[in-house]
């Protein structure tokens, strides 16, 4: 019989420790940040498959779990910079077949964003930001998408990305102005006090 | 609320995963991982000293199975590097050549490392270059300091990894003084032919024609997108007419490396 581990408070750490023992435990990972790293790679551009791509993210890391730096608590970074290398697999992999798609639709998904019912003000914000984000350079998109959904902090940014602090502040300042721009081009604000005003 | 957590809501609320989808996330990744009937294989094969295997140097017998640790690390290593040495010599003299580091390999060896050394030497002459760093003074300085270009730098850039020997980085300094922001995502070179080889000695020269490929990412903020190295509208080069070299290599530690292209015609 498996003696009884309060999973939960067990640090990220922990888990990845016990889980080479006992690798049921790395299923606590996935419950914990499973659906961070799904979110985070439907905001990179892989809505229409995270869910695979979750799952592809959480088997690499269980496979390199021993490689868990021993001087870090939390594992979000670390698994958002195997998303990252799996995003960019993807991506160079289907570049091409998905322009040859793109080219041969009459829009992209974007355009179920804007949609429809065009309810409330909020949809036609959101469909909007989602524009915004989709056009602006990878790299600024990588950038805020880890900043504003996932929280991370700049040096954790840096780290996930590989570039220098300084680089993330500026990627983030651009793409915080490009969106800004682009939404007030569209007729939206967004208030900083207040919320959204379209 | 503040921009960023109006992004979040909004990012959040299209790519959140439900409860059914992680449901199957979880079974997926447990059918993959700790439910597969070969779990003890994929387990990690390896394990920091410092990190997650302090647990079991504690105990009885434990100072004794550090000391046969170390003395089996000793002699593991003691016997890979000589042959890795020796697969690294024989991976590099393809056919027909000496494993003696000192003996040149053949013309077939030559042909051999071409694909790599060019394709690795393209890489190396598109330098990173990153827009954003807002350091247009050191960024002056080092495109001063090639001597390629003297005069005002119009735009913010930085480049590093750029070795200063290449002729290249002229081309791609120009292009990243004068173009709008074009952010280098993939670099690399098509070997389509090798002509003739000629060995002297610990020289070798040899003919060869290939397609070099760089993709750029569009910056649709940047005013005009007249790219003056010529990208479709996808962002490559396109299409690359086969360009002509002579490529100058040299025998050193046991395999070929790249002294010198002397261009023909660009592709």
């Amino acid at each position: 019989m498996k003696p009884l581990v309060e999973v939960d408070t067990l640090t990220d750490l922990d888990l990845l420790r016990r889980s080479i023992d006992d690798p049921e435990l790395f299923g606590t990972l996935f419950d914990r940040h499973g659906a961070r790293v799904c979110a985070h790679l439907g905001a990179s551009g892989f809505a229409d498959r995270a869910d695979a791509l979750t799952v592809e993210v959480f088997t690499i890391a269980f496979r390199r779990r021993g490689e868990f730096r021993p001087d870090r608590e939390t594992a979000v970074p670390w698994l958002l910079g195997i998303a990252r290398n799996v995003s960019r697999n993807e991506r160079r992999s289907d570049r091409r077949r998905v322009r040859l798609l793109q080219r041969g639709l009459p829009d992209d998904d974007r355009a179920t964003h804007d949609d429809a019912d065009g309810r409330v003000d909020a949809s036609r914000t959101k469909a909007a930001l989602h524009e915004a984000l989709d056009a602006l350079p990878r790299e600024q998109r990588e950038v805020l998408v880890l900043f504003a959904l996932d929280e991370l902090t700049y040096a954790e940014i840096a780290e996930v990305t590989g570039t220098a602090v300084g680089t993330v502040r500026s990627r983030l300042h651009r793409g915080r102005a490009a969106v800004r721009t682009r939404l007030a081009t569209a007729g939206i604000t967004l208030d900083l006090e207040g919320g959204i005003d379209g | 609320m503040d921009e960023t957590a109006i992004m979040r809501a909004a990012l959040l609320a299209d790519h959140e995963p439900d409860d059914e989808s992680l449901a199957s996330m979880r079974a997926a990744l447990a059918t993959a991982t700790w439910d597969a009937p070969d779990a003890a294989e994929i387990a990690p094969m390896w394990r920091p000293a410092t990190g997650f295997d302090s647990d079991r140097r504690r105990g009885a017998g434990a100072r004794t199975r550090r000391v046969v640790a170390v003395v089996l690390a000793a002699a593991m290593i003691l016997i890979a590097v000589p042959v890795v040495r020796s697969w690294e010599r024989t991976r590099t003299i393809s056919t027909g050549a000496s494993i003696d580091p000192d003996t040149p390999g053949d013309a077939d060896s030559v042909g051999a490392a071409l694909p790599d050394l060019l394709d690795t030497e393209w890489k190396l002459r598109w330098p990173h270059i990153a827009w954003d760093e807002p350091e247009p003074a050191k960024a002056a300085f080092q495109v001063k300091q090639f001597g390629y270009i003297d005069r005002e730098v119009p735009r913010i850039f930085v480049a590093d990894k750029v070795d200063t020997r290449r002729r290249w980085f002229i081309g791609i300094a120009t292009n990243a003084l004068t173009t709008p922001r074009p952010v280098l995502d993939d670099a690399h070179l098509d070997l389509t032919d090798v002509g003739d080889i000629t060995i002297d000695g610990h020289k070798a020269t040899a003919h060869v024609e290939y397609r070099q490929w760089v993709h750029v990412e569009r910056d649709p903020h940047a005013p005009g997108q007249d790219f003056s190295f010529g990208v479709d509208e996808d962002g490559w080069n396109s299409p690359p007419a086969p360009a002509q070299a002579t490529v100058d290599l040299g025998w050193e530690d046991g395999r070929w490396k790249l002294i010198d292209i002397w261009e023909k015609s660009w592709g």
